[in-house]
């Protein structure tokens, strides 16, 4: 079966007669607990944002909530369409995905693109809305690379390793002078998740971490960096510093310590309704389900993060093709690494960064795309088969 | 590349990803569950704010309802930096000279204050008049960032006339807020300082309103947690006649300015005047304790601690410390404390109260001679006349005597115990000498007197010309015994310990501790005008001790001090000529000082000595330091004041004797 259906082109697939009682439909092989679990943690994100957003909005208490259900909609369309394309065609847009993200990421640079607090990272839509393409260049990256590794399965020489290296710099360096250092963190990880996939050696991926240390010493050495955002990333090694990064940190950890085990109630931690964390109903959403919700609901969030990150190395596994595997690879990478920057950042442990909680975090663009991500991961799990 | 590989490859990032979760679900249990509680308690805290709004203070009265201290609503000018602009400020602060009547300068400089935060409306004028309030008021659009606000003061209506039984408040310090934590003082609180408004803190200032409120990151109240009701402080009802006092002060005031244009008529032979620089005046209820009146010269007026003038001269001791509570500070009592010596000395039988000896003028002791002032003999003379004539030759006698048997009975210096060889220190530790009186009012001393413990402790041995080494003020001498029999040496009483002393023979021995307040009630706050306010508790007399005066003793003593005014020989008969009223007995006193200090000028003495139960009894004391004889100065203004108290309002000012001719 196996065998036969690796033969079809996607092509043919699409336009043969649909058979209900085929074993292969693909729509018989959604995999539920993810979709369960993705939707699960976006309720979780809704109470959240409506119990840190609230009181901000002195004639609509719901208005952030609305405006998220929407982003769930359009998420949820995003990964309807992503999932609608079989993936075996998004290989053939690998280049075309590459090229496109470094075309929004240098339009973004230029005079269309609008500033907000120093970071010229977004596209000002009609009705208030914000696009923010580095969001979208994760999606886009992990496309392109998955679609160039699946090229040279096995033979991803230091040289072929080297064009791998270059081509992710672009889009890495376009963020970067954005600057976004989250976005850039997130990137990076995803290419080295796509790269230890594909085949890397050992050897490699030591010479790997060296550049990337490398890189931070000249970028913070070389003075792009502005001196909060080193304060940013410092400060969770010296604890004892007293900035506005400090300020952060020392207040998001009392909001999780108040909540101890059963959490203050829904509506009841005073750190979060005081308003005494920055960008909590974003970046900082964690800390509300900490104080508000307690230990038990803090680790639910995180079990339920936990499904979500085994159902995807599962589908990884029984993916039919390398390049599945490869995009399964990127997408638990992000999604992984995105939980624990974000979350570890919350609790002290790991450095100030602007990446969003994956489907908790009040914001569109982020949402659009974890949703198109893991559409890419239903796609290759829908048609395992086939 | 393998499939067995790339399984491989995907276990290894499952580990990874495995372990990344583990570690965030290790800190999440350490932050929650097994620790973090530091870090919840500063949530709680960031949340948390008390707002303490202090309540009324409660006034102070006198025995008739008059008020000495009461918190009066004033209006004060503030301005708000943050709303005064630059280009504005020079015009706005002109304006505001102007209207308040300040100089520019002045005015700028309040507002530079750097005591207050840069967000802190900076107060620019306290206390201005309703005209100039309504002059700011009608012209706001001209002074951005003014403001006017009613704030109270502590206003002192009698000012000086009772400042050191009244006192004044200040701002708390860092050391008295420590001392109260816990009792809700913040650090721009105000605090009684001194007198009455120290001494019933607690009562007067009440219970602050205490609010305990959420607040958000800005600081906005978002609830309020938990209030408690603030409630105004209670009223102190001294024991105080502000009749009296007036009367006593001036009569203070009158001797003092009369001394100091009166010759010096003392030992020294030296052509000048009394300096006179101090003194102090008390009218006792010999049978409650009760301070009736209460005056120290030099004196000062609390608003000035109010207001925040403080003159530099109520520092300065050249100025003859006017904060000084005189009544409560130590001096020799001279021929006042035979008083003292009479009653050891019938209580241990040295010499029966009519048993005479012959007064020349002066009694060899030892080796000295000691004499009564300018020499006068006085004859044959028993107790009563001793004390009447104030003979120190008898007094001296007596003072040798009891050292005798403090030598030869008791076995000297070396002896344990001494019941007779200490009979006036004992009899004046049974009057409450040498221990502070419990007036309750801060500077109270104990005052000194001095036995063989104490010459050890002060005493050194010198090495005579012949080489030998004296070591005899190191023992409880003859001099000493007689110096102490006349109220001299090392001896240190305060006016106050004498006056109760002399309530407490007056009385028939019941010793009080002095009575500064005599009720505690609520707070006139909301009680509409002529209702009573209640009474919260009554302040009774505090018996110190009852000692055992035995008619044999208490009526010799009193024949003698009832001659010292009425008797044509008595010391101060002078003063007292014309006096009619209540039968009045008392004691003068002048008071060798160290050289080149004037004497210590004292009478002492009370009405009714038959202790009439229909009539009421005073001790009346007067003291001015350097003021030469008592008799001359002390005595006339005691009896202005008897004056007053039996009834006459307006009695004649005091006339101080130039020399009366009578040496006590």
């Amino acid at each position: 079966m196996v065998t036969l259906t690796r033969a079809r082109s996607p092509w043919r697939e699409r336009t043969s007669p649909r058979n209900r009682a085929d074993g292969a439909d693909p729509l018989r092989h959604v995999d539920l607990i993810l979709v369960s679990a993705v939707l699960a943690i976006c309720v979780v994100g809704l109470l959240m944002i409506y119990s840190t957003t609230h009181r901000r909005v002195p004639d609509d208490g719901l208005y952030f909530v609305k405006r998220q259900l929407l982003f769930v909609a359009l998420g949820i369309g995003a990964m309807v369409g992503v999932i609608a394309i079989d993936y075996r065609r998004l290989r053939d847009f690998s280049l075309f995905a590459y090229l496109t993200t470094v075309v929004i990421l240098v339009a973004v640079l230029a005079p269309i693109g609008s500033n907000v607090k120093g970071h010229q990272a977004w596209f000002q839509m009609p009705g208030g809305f914000t696009l923010q393409p580095s969001e979208f260049a994760k999606f886009g990256i992990i496309v392109a690379l998955a679609g160039y590794c699946n090229q040279y399965r096995g033979e991803l020489d230091a040289w072929r390793l080297t064009v791998v290296l270059m081509l992710a710099a672009v889009p890495l360096g376009l963020v970067l002078l954005q600057p976004d250092l989250g976005t850039v963190m997130v990137l990076g990880v995803i290419i080295v998740g796509l790269l230890a996939m594909a085949g890397v050696t050992g050897r490699q991926l030591v010479a790997l971490a060296l550049l990337a240390i490398t890189a931070v010493y000249a970028v913070v050495g070389l003075g792009m960096l502005k001196q909060y955002q080193i304060d940013r990333l410092t400060h969770f090694l010296d604890p004892q510093s007293a900035n506005s990064a400090a300020y952060n940190q020392d207040q998001s950890q009392q909001a999780i310590s108040h909540g101890r085990t059963f959490g203050q109630g829904f509506e009841q931690g005073s750190q979060t309704q005081g308003g005494f964390v920055p960008e909590q109903h974003t970046d900082f959403i964690f800390t509300a389900v900490g104080e508000e919700l307690g230990f038990v609901g803090a680790a639910l969030l995180l079990a339920l993060f936990g499904v979500v990150m085994w159902r995807i190395w599962t589908i990884a596994r029984l993916a039919r093709d390398f390049f599945g595997e490869l995009v399964c690879a990127g997408v638990l990478a992000m999604l992984a690494f995105q939980v624990f920057e974000n979350v570890g950042m919350t609790m002290g442990i790991m450095p100030i960064a602007g990446v969003p909680l994956p489907f908790v975090s009040y914001g569109g663009s982020s949402l659009i795309t974890c949703f198109a991500c893991v559409g890419l991961v239903l796609n290759v799990s829908m048609r395992r088969f086939r | 590349m393998s499939e067995a590989n790339s399984r491989t490859r995907l276990t290894i990032i499952g580990a990874v990803v495995l372990a990344l979760f583990a570690g965030l679900l290790t800190r999440l249990w350490f932050l929650q569950v097994a620790g973090g509680q530091d870090l919840a308690v500063q949530a709680q805290q960031n949340r948390d704010r008390t707002v303490i709004v202090p309540g009324v203070r409660g006034r102070i009265l006198d025995s008739k309802g008059r008020v000495l201290a009461e918190d009066k609503a004033v209006d004060s000018v503030t301005i708000d930096r943050a709303k005064l602009t630059v280009t504005d400020r020079v015009a706005v602060v002109d304006r505001l000279a102007l209207v308040l009547g300040m100089d520019p300068a002045d005015v700028e400089r309040a507002i530079n204050d750097p005591k207050y935060s840069p967000y802190q409306p900076v107060p620019v004028a306290v206390n201005i008049t309703f005209d100039r309030v309504l002059s700011l008021e009608e012209h706001r659009d001209q002074f951005p960032g003014v403001a006017v606000s009613r704030t109270t003061v502590r206003d002192y209506p009698y000012g000086a006339t009772a400042a050191h039984v009244v006192g004044y408040i200040g701002k708390i310090s860092a050391r008295e807020l420590r001392a109260r934590e816990g009792q809700g003082y913040s650090n721009d609180d105000v605090i009684g300082k001194s007198g009455a408004e120290e001494t019933f803190e607690s009562e007067l200032r009440g219970t602050p309103e205490n609010l305990r409120v959420e607040v958000d990151s800005r600081g906005k109240v978002t609830r309020t947690v938990e209030v408690r009701k603030p409630v105004a402080g209670h009223d102190i009802q001294l024991a105080l006649d502000m009749d009296a006092q007036q009367v006593a002060k001036d009569a203070l005031e009158q001797a003092i300015e009369g001394a100091r244009h009166t010759q010096y008529t003392g030992d020294t032979r030296t052509f000048q005047t009394l300096k006179a620089d101090g003194g102090a005046v008390l009218v006792l209820d010999a049978r409650t304790g009760s301070v009736v009146s209460l005056v120290s010269n030099p004196t000062f007026d609390p608003n000035d601690f109010v207001s925040g003038t403080v003159p530099d001269a109520l520092f300065d001791p050249a100025q003859n410390s006017p904060l000084l509570d005189r009544a409560l500070h130590g001096y020799a009592p001279g021929s006042t404390w035979k008083l003292i010596t009479a009653i050891a000395e019938l209580g241990v039988h040295v010499r029966d109260a009519g048993e005479s000896i012959y007064d020349d003028g002066c009694i060899p002791l030892g080796d000295e001679k000691r004499c009564n002032a300018r020499k006068q003999a006085n004859g044959w003379i028993n107790l009563p006349r001793a004390l009447t004539v104030s003979s120190d030759v008898y007094f001296y006698d007596i003072g040798n005597e009891i050292w005798k048997r403090y030598r030869n009975l008791e076995g000297g210096d070396s002896a344990k115990s001494h019941p007779e060889g200490y009979a006036i220190q004992d009899t004046a530790s049974l009057y409450g000498f040498g221990r502070p009186t419990g007036v309750g009012l801060t500077g109270d001393e104990k005052g000194r007197i001095p036995d063989l413990s104490f010459n050890l402790s002060r005493g050194q041995c010198v090495t005579l010309p012949s080489g030998q080494e004296d070591c005899s003020a190191r023992t409880w001498r003859r001099g000493d015994s007689a110096n102490l029999a006349v109220g001299q040496g090392d001896l240190l009483v305060t006016p106050l310990q004498l006056a109760s002393a002399y309530a407490a023979f007056a009385n028939g021995g019941t010793l009080y501790s002095p009575r500064l307040a005599t009720t505690v009630l609520e707070g006139d706050v909301g009680i509409a005008p002529g209702q009573k306010q209640q009474t919260i508790r009554t302040l009774e007399p505090q018996v110190v001790r009852t000692t055992d005066l035995a008619p044999d003793i208490r009526d010799p003593v009193l024949a003698g001090l009832l001659g010292v005014v009425n008797d044509p020989a008595g010391t101060a008969k002078p003063a007292f000529t014309g006096y009619q009223g209540v039968p009045f007995a008392g004691k003068t006193g002048t008071a060798q000082r160290e050289a080149g200090k004037q004497e210590t000028s004292w009478f002492v003495g009370f009405t009714n000595p038959d202790n009439d139960p229909s009539l009421p009894q005073y001790v009346v004391l007067a003291m001015v330091e350097e003021g030469g004889y008592g008799a001359d100065v002390a005595a006339p203004i005691v009896r202005r004041v008897v004056d007053f108290l039996n009834g006459n309002r307006n009695p004649p000012p005091v006339h101080v004797l130039g020399d009366s001719g009578r040496r006590d």
